[in-house]
C-alpha cells in the first residue's frame, strides 16, 4: 500500500511537471497576431510615457532615470552622459531596443530589438518595462500575453 | 565526551559547512553572465544544498542553512531588492520541496528540485510584478516555468548523487 501510493505520487508529479513544460513550450512558441500601435514606458509601476507609434518618424531616443524615495521617475529626450542610475530607450519603426544601462548584466540590453506586442522590455534592477501595445487584427488569443 | 552532544557539535559544525558552501556555490553561479535575454533565468545552483540539507537533516535545518545564506548574501552584496526576491523564491521553492519529499517519501529528488524550481521562479515572478507595478511580466511565466523545471530537475539529480558521498563517521 505505502509503495503503492509512493508510485501513484511520482506518477502524478511527474504529470503535472511534464503538462507545465509542454504548456509553457506551446505558449512560448505560439506568436502572437497583434500590430504594434503605441509603446508604453513604466517605471516602478507608473506610467511615464506613451509614444504613438503609428505616428512616428525616423526614430526617438528616451532616457529614463527610476524614482527613489524622495523624487519620482523623470525622463528626458536623448541620451545621457550620467553615472546615474538610468536606461536609455530607442524607439523606431522596427521596434523597440534598450541601448544603454547601468545595470548589471545588461539583460535589458540584450533582449534586443523588440517589435511584437505584449513582448516587454524588462530591466528588474531600474524597475522599468517598456511594452508594446497592440492594436486587435481580427480574432486574437489573448492567452498568449 | 557524551555522545548525544558530540553529534550535536558535529550537526553545527556541518551546518555551518553547507551555509558556507551554499554561499560560495551562490557566488560564483552569480559571476556566470546571463545566457538568455530573459529576466529572472538562472542555474539555482544553491538548491542543491537546500536539497541535501532537507534529506539528511530535515525541513528547519534546510530552512535555516537557505535563511543563513540570504542573509550573509544580503550583508555581503548590499542588494535590498534581491533580498526581497531571495527570500520569497526561497521560502516559495522550499515550502513544495518539503512537500513533495514528503508525498514521494525522498525518493526521485530529481521531481522534488524541478517542482523547487518552479515554485522559485513562480514566487519571484510574483514578487517581479509587484515590485514593478506591472503585470506585463508575465509575458515571461512560460520561460520562467520551462527554465525552472529544467534547472531544478539538474539540482535534484546533483544532490542525489552529492547524497551518495558519505561523511566520515570518524575522519
Amino acid at each position: 500500500m505505502r509503495i503503492k501510493s509512493q508510485k501513484s505520487a511520482e506518477f502524478i508529479l511527474t504529470a503535472v511537471l511534464i503538462l507545465t513544460a509542454v504548456i509553457s513550450l506551446a505558449l512560448i512558441l505560439i506568436p502572437g497576431k497583434e500590430k504594434a500601435k503605441s509603446v508604453t514606458v513604466i517605471s516602478g509601476g507608473q506610467t511615464v510615457k506613451t509614444i504613438d507609434m503609428t505616428g512616428l518618424s525616423g526614430e526617438m531616443i528616451l532616457t529614463v532615470f527610476p524614482g527613489t524615495a524622495d523624487r519620482p521617475p523623470r525622463v528626458s529626450e536623448g541620451v545621457a552622459l550620467t553615472d546615474e542610475p538610468h536606461n536609455t530607450i530607442r524607439i523606431a519603426e522596427a521596434g523597440v531596443c534598450i541601448i544603454d544601462s547601468d545595470c548589471r548584466g545588461r539583460i535589458c540590453i540584450s533582449q534586443g530589438v523588440v517589435s511584437t506586442p505584449g513582448v516587454p522590455l524588462v530591466c528588474l534592477p531600474n524597475r522599468l518595462i517598456v511594452v508594446i501595445n497592440g492594436e486587435k487584427e481580427g480574432s486574437v488569443d489573448a492567452q498568449t500575453y | 565526551m557524551p555522545r548525544h552532544i558530540e553529534n550535536r557539535t558535529k550537526k553545527t559544525v556541518i551546518l555551518g559547512l553547507m551555509s558556507a558552501l551554499s554561499l560560495a556555490v551562490y557566488a560564483i553561479e552569480s559571476l556566470i553572465p546571463p545566457l538568455l535575454p530573459v529576466p529572472g533565468i538562472k542555474p539555482g545552483l544553491s538548491n542543491i544544498i537546500t536539497l541535501y540539507c532537507l534529506r539528511v537533516f530535515g525541513k528547519k535545518e534546510a530552512g535555516a542553512v537557505l535563511l543563513v545564506r540570504i542573509l550573509i548574501s544580503f550583508f555581503l552584496f548590499g542588494n535590498a531588492t534581491s533580498l526581497i526576491y531571495s527570500l520569497i523564491g526561497g521560502a516559495a521553492a522550499l515550502g513544495i520541496e518539503i512537500l513533495c519529499d514528503l508525498l514521494l517519501k525522498g525518493r526521485k529528488l530529481c521531481i522534488t528540485g524541478a517542482f523547487g524550481g518552479l515554485f522559485h521562479n513562480a514566487g519571484q515572478l510574483v514578487t517581479a510584478s509587484l515590485i514593478m507595478g506591472s503585470g506585463a511580466v508575465f509575458f515571461y511565466a512560460p520561460h520562467l516555468a520551462l527554465s525552472g523545471i529544467l534547472t531544478g530537475c539538474f539540482t535534484g539529480l546533483c544532490a542525489h548523487y552529492m547524497l551518495r558521498i558519505k561523511i566520515p563517521e570518524n575522519p
